[in-house]
């Protein structure tokens, strides 16, 4: 498998283009991204371009130097740097639009980029389309210079040997939804482990040895996996993931991704969940792993994000798919100034990186309205559904509470 | 042991109004050997006398060189944070005393929290923090946004000013990731109406970026570096 990666970037044109400007740049780009193999698309509005590569990660790497260097524009910046698993311009050698802020809002055909979304819809849901959102949005437009130089990944760390499994304490999961408040659906289920049916994850968790941590963490997603898989999960299934699995990350990775295939859950549907804290201690493991699964074609979601000692920096490093807030954050946000800055903040971050928001632990009708009202689309907690004891419980969506 | 230390200044300075708002007291050496070397010599048991024995040092050096304006002193907030300990609301008392004996007003101080990850009580560290401020002391939240994330510590209190770290501020015209955290900490911080600064800017480019998204108040080689007791003069781009 080739390393599929995407190389998402924004510069200011140096002088004005023209009809004719663009047609001879095209033409030379698209037969020479399909000789590269290169796809992806280019969008330019009021003298800022903005464009999507994708492609195997030496060639990629290669045509954005060769890009750099065209006199054409300047102040290019690498937004965005990472592996994907597939393609989301595969018929595209080199997408092109051209608009106006005016038009920005009413194109048809092959420039219906922005609203019926024929070219929104056709990419999957993954950082490209976002950030072609926030770049609708007015985001990253012309403010941004010069070259990123991206940064090469630690060697992965050598996969331990696997070890003898010891029979380990009895355990069974409960599931979580999660919804989608703007479309009322139910996006997925988080598995939560428990003892039994009053237990918590903690009773499980106390029990195991410390030495023991790596191998039941990869048991329990794979049993997490086909509980889910006999329930007859249609959505997204999200699996928690114990720092400690770093060392033995890829085996874990690939029997997950075993057992996701032989149940027939589809390995885009999984989530990897990861406490933001466990970020904090190896970030070189932690950021191998993440592109790692990424190029799999897992997803990853940063929970807890915003607690204890873990930064924002994680950001800097690199960008899930997705954050959950810290439960502190979300909890009476409706009546706390200074938590709503925060949250404020963290949307302006996610929406100009393409990262998602979950708000977790929602308890309260008042919470839900105001993180609604900020653009939080995705909820979880008491408010809509209890985690349910082996079972996929329906949540109760927005207006049937109210 | 009586530690021989002493202080370089730095400025902070506010770009729109084109003059120095503080100095930042950095401990140093008798030799100008940097404040690691100083730190070093002292167990973490002395830390804390340390800690508030540099700031009364570095107010009275800093009056004697004429500071103008305000005064940057770092603080490790557990020094003020333990409230089994008396000492440290005479520690703060004694320090806005002196800092009136020199001749500066207690306005004039700045307590920049360090390390904010080890307060271990924030109710008390609060209502210490407070105390000072009752009597005008303003508080600064250093090495904003890496590493620990201070965010809920920011949700609980909220200072007169963050500092940006310098890890963020590196090469951002040209880092996306970079951009959108700024951005983003800027917005926080501008819906809680807290000033930031800018620290370890070093070129124009930096700055440029920096000040087209409102930021204006800086720190950095590229104004001043620390002058060996002394206030430098800023060079403004």
């Amino acid at each position: 498998m080739s390393n599929l990666i995407h190389l998402i970037y924004n510069s200011a044109a140096t002088y004005p283009f023209t009809e004719e400007d663009f047609s001879v740049m095209l033409r030379k780009a698209r037969s020479k991204n399909a000789s590269l193999d290169i796809t992806g698309m280019l969008l330019y509005i009021e003298g800022c371009f903005f464009q999507v590569l994708e492609g195997p990660e030496n060639v990629v790497i290669e045509l954005a130097e060769t890009v750099r260097q065209d006199p054409r524009h300047t102040r290019m910046t690498t937004i965005i740097q990472e592996p994907i698993a597939k393609r989301a311009f595969s018929e595209w050698t080199m997408g092109f639009t051209q608009m106006s802020l005016i038009n920005l809002g009413d194109i048809e055909g092959l420039n219906d980029f922005f609203t019926i979304c024929k070219v929104l819809t056709d990419i999957d849901s993954g950082r490209a389309k976002k950030l072609l959102t926030a770049f609708k949005q007015g985001r990253w437009r012309v403010k941004l210079s010069v070259a990123t130089q991206y940064q090469p990944l630690a060697t992965r760390a050598v996969a331990k040997k696997r070890r003898v499994i010891e029979p380990r304490p009895a355990f069974t999961f409960a599931f979580q939804p999660i919804v989608d408040a703007s479309r009322r659906a139910v996006v997925g289920y988080e598995a939560l482990v428990r003892a039994d049916k009053t237990g918590t994850a903690a009773d499980v968790l106390q029990r195991i040895q410390l030495g023991e941590l790596g191998a039941f963490d990869e048991d329990a997603r794979r049993m997490a996996i086909g509980f889910a898989s006999r329930l007859g999960l249609a959505g997204n299934l999200h699996l928690n993931v114990f720092p400690h699995s770093w060392a033995s990350a890829p085996k874990t990775i690939d029997s997950s991704l075993e057992t996701a295939k032989r149940c027939g859950i589809d390995i885009t549907r999984i989530v990897f969940e990861l406490k933001h804290e466990a970020t904090v201690s190896d970030p070189c493991a932690v950021s191998e792993w993440l592109s790692e699964s990424r190029r799999l074609g897992l997803r990853i979601n940063i929970d807890d994000f915003g607690s204890g000692y873990a930064g924002l920096a994680l950001l800097d490093h690199y960008q899930p798919e997705m954050i959950s807030l810290s439960m502190w954050l979300v909890r009476s946000i409706e009546s706390h100034g200074a938590r709503q800055a925060i949250l404020r903040g963290l949307v302006q971050t996610c929406s100009d990186l393409g990262v998602d928001i979950i708000a977790k632990g929602v308890e309260t009708i008042e919470e839900y309205f105001w993180l609604r009202d900020e653009g939080i689309e995705l909820f979880q907690g008491f408010l809509f559904a209890k985690p349910g004891f082996e079972s996929l419980p329906p949540p109760m969506l927005p207006a049937d509470i109210m | 042991m009586v530690l021989e230390f002493t202080f370089a200044y730095q400025p902070i300075v506010d770009v729109d109004k084109r003059e120095t708002h503080s100095f930042e007291a950095l401990v140093r050496g008798p030799n100008n050997e940097p404040a690691n070397w100083v730190l070093k010599q002292h167990t973490t048991a002395q830390l804390r006398t340390f800690d508030m024995d540099a700031r009364l040092r570095a107010i009275r050096l800093g009056a004697q060189l004429g500071l103008p304006c305000h005064i940057n002193l770092n603080l490790l907030p557990d020094t003020m944070a333990d409230c089994e300990e008396k000492s440290s609301v005479d520690a703060l008392q004694t320090m806005v005393e002196m800092a009136e004996q020199c001749g500066l007003k207690p306005d004039q101080l700045v307590l920049e929290l360090s390390e904010t990850e080890t307060i271990k009580d924030f109710d008390c560290f609060v209502e210490r923090a407070n105390q000072c401020r009752r009597l005008g002391v303003k508080f600064a939240i250093d090495d904003f946004g890496s590493g620990y994330s201070g965010l809920n510590l920011l949700a609980e209190f909220q200072p007169e000013s963050v500092k940006l770290d310098m890890v963020l501020v590196r090469d951002i015209e040209h880092r996306g990731p970079r951009q959108a955290i700024v951005r983003g900490v800027l917005r926080t911080c501008e819906d809680l109406g807290i000033d930031i600064v800018a620290e370890g800017v070093e070129t124009i480019a930096e700055y440029e970026w920096l000040r087209n998204e409102g930021i204006f108040l800086f720190q950095g080689y590229l104004f001043a570096r620390p002058a060996f007791e002394a206030l430098p003069t800023v060079t403004f781009p």
